[in-house]
């Protein structure tokens, strides 16, 4: 931005995020900003140690750099081949020579992939009415255009059937939109996208919403799945090995789609999430989210509601732990709860309702505030720390009831950020949380059009 | 057309990538002079990583070897990475020129 308002800038970054930086600076059209390089891990250095570095390796390319003395950080690089045209054979060879063909170019995922032949994608397109050239969005880092094309590829290399194009297609429309915030999805959290789908077509394409519903295994709840990443890696470009965009310290494995029980929803009388947000009861809607933590299997018994709501909420606030503060910084939480069936019946059959599920986890899903002070130093930001942030008026009432440092403090900013979908074994008892990464991936979703 | 399946069968594969997006934005490149007597630099913070630090450091320094260099605080523009983030960035031109900086320095990517 102040390159554009014509003042000369120069950007600091440690070492593990230099090529992220180059590919920022060339999507954003700013390959000539130079970018100082931090040697090392700025978390882990001894105040001594950074102020060393500080001076004697960003200084000095700070200087030159503001002098237009030193190249900018995307300058320099290969020009970039002609893209092929959207119909255009790129490659002739068995299936090994497909797979290898791909693989070395960081077009998989790291698994074999149906080869996208023109006829397999036509056959995908003919499942939309929607244009092949349609762009959703523009997705960052790689700054490629979303189309409904690149959709239709990304799914037959998925492993998709053509039928699931609708579903593919509303997804990357969710992906696409601004406050999914894509640019994000190579952040060191190293969150999951996960898409739930709810509606007519989760029985009718064959979702699982039984058993080992989050299991690989039935084809529309793996290979929709699969194409959320592979989009996320191929035309936004967040690729994993390391030194590239994708910066995820760990990363977590692949989330298979979550489909919504409407049979056990009826049973109890519940809305489904769709109707919640605002569709029709017979609209079928995807959500697509990030995933930053799963909770462990949360097992609970008995035949009253508080008894399942208490070790809920338990295992909910030691799920979040302290990194509600990145909530509260970015003002944006989006937790998710995958409810048992078995288990609803017996909360709703006290008269209780998913809003009485979100108030009582809100009201006891509790951490120390202490940790809510300690957390953002080890994650690298000071000014979030809970007590700065109740100064400044960023945090809920809830978070400062009192000073006391041992004080319990929420888990939620507020209980309607919690999502509930009911689906999972209904010979058993087990739930889990799906937490989400704050502002990003948050759930956003698109009703399916089938044709 | 291609031959369905098999180990003999050889496969013409289109491109799995996307058309990269038109650059919107033009030449942004900001006119930069070897000069730096007098000038007036804004710091740009994501409130991350320890940039009050590493900004502390670079302005002593730079105000042992070009004592005319004056700065601009990061308070004055805002948090570049926090819930307002869009805000904060849709401001910056008018702060700029308000603050009248000729020169940024932005951190910390980590």
């Amino acid at each position: 931005m102040a390159e554009r308002c014509g003042i000369p800038s120069v950007a600091i970054a440690s070492t593990g995020f230099m090529y992220q930086a180059r590919v920022i600076s060339q999507a954003l059209g700013i390959p000539h900003v130079p970018v100082a390089e931090y040697p090392g891990t700025i978390p882990t250095d001894s105040s001594e140690t950074l102020r060393e570095k500080a001076v004697s390796a960003v200084f000095p390319v700070v200087v030159d750099g503001l002098r237009g003395l030193v190249a900018g950080v995307g300058e320099g690089d290969e020009v970039a081949e002609r893209e092929p045209d959207p119909r255009e054979v790129v490659f002739t060879g068995g299936l090994d020579d497909v797979q290898d063909y791909f693989e070395d170019r960081l077009w998989t995922d790291g698994l074999p992939v149906i080869p996208p032949t023109l006829d397999r994608v036509e056959r995908f397109m003919a499942q939309t009415p929607r244009e092949p050239d349609e762009v959703f969005g523009t997705l960052l880092p790689a700054n490629r255009e979303a189309t409904v094309w690149s959709v239709a590829v990304n799914g037959v290399m998925a492993g998709c059937r053509p039928e699931y194009m609708p579903i593919l297609v509303a997804m990357a429309e969710a992906l696409s939109d601004p406050e999914f915030r894509i640019q994000d999805g190579g952040s060191t959290p190293g969150w999951e996208p996960l898409v739930t789908v709810s509606g007519p077509m989760v029985k009718r394409l064959g979702f699982n919403t039984k058993a080992g519903l989050m299991r690989v295994g039935p084809r529309a709840n793996t290979s929709i799945g699969r194409f959320l990443r592979l989009y996320m890696r191929n035309v936004a470009g967040l690729l994993s090995p390391p030194g590239r965009t994708d910066k995820g310290s760990i990363g977590s494995g692949l989330n298979v789609a979550m489909g919504e029980d409407d049979d056990a929803l009826e049973k109890i009388g519940w809305p489904p999430t769709r109707v919640e947000h605002g569709f029709a009861q017979e609209d079928d809607v995807v959500t697509v989210r990030s995933v930053y933590a799963i909770s462990q299997p949360i097992y609970t018994s008995g035949h009253t509601a508080e008894t399942h709501l208490a070790a809920l909420a338990h295992i909910h606030a030691t799920t979040v732990g302290p990194w509600i503060f990145t909530g509260i910084w970015f003002q944006r939480w989006a937790p998710l709860l995958l409810l048992n069936p078995a288990v609803a019946e017996v909360i709703a059959a006290e008269g209780l309702t998913k809003d009485d599920v979100r108030q009582y986890i809100y009201d006891h899903a509790q951490i120390g505030a202490r940790w809510l002070d300690i957390w953002p130093h080890h994650v690298g930001g000071d000014e979030f720390e809970l007590t700065k942030m109740i100064e400044r008026g960023e945090a809920p009432p809830d978070f400062s009831r009192s000073t006391d440092p041992d004080r319990l403090v929420p888990t939620m900013m507020s209980p309607d950020e919690l999502t509930i979908i009911v689906a999972g074994d209904p010979g058993r008892n087990q739930s889990r949380f799906y937490i989400n990464n704050h502002e990003q991936g948050p759930p956003v979703s698109r009703r399916v059009t089938f044709t | 057309m291609t031959p369905p399946g098999g180990e003999q069968d050889r496969f013409e594969v289109l491109w799995p990538l996307a058309p990269s997006a038109p650059d919107a934005s033009g030449d942004d490149r900001a006119p930069r002079s070897e000069e730096l007597a007098g000038r007036r630099i804004g710091l740009l913070w994501d409130y991350l990583f320890r940039g009050d630090e590493i900004f502390a450091a670079v302005k002593a320094e730079m105000s042992t070897l070009h004592p005319d260099v004056t700065f601009v605080d990061f308070d004055e523009y805002g948090n570049i990475h926090g819930h307002d983030e869009a805000d904060v960035i849709d401001r910056l031109p008018i702060v700029l020129r308000r603050t009248g900086v000729d020169s940024v320095i932005a951190a910390v990517g980590a």
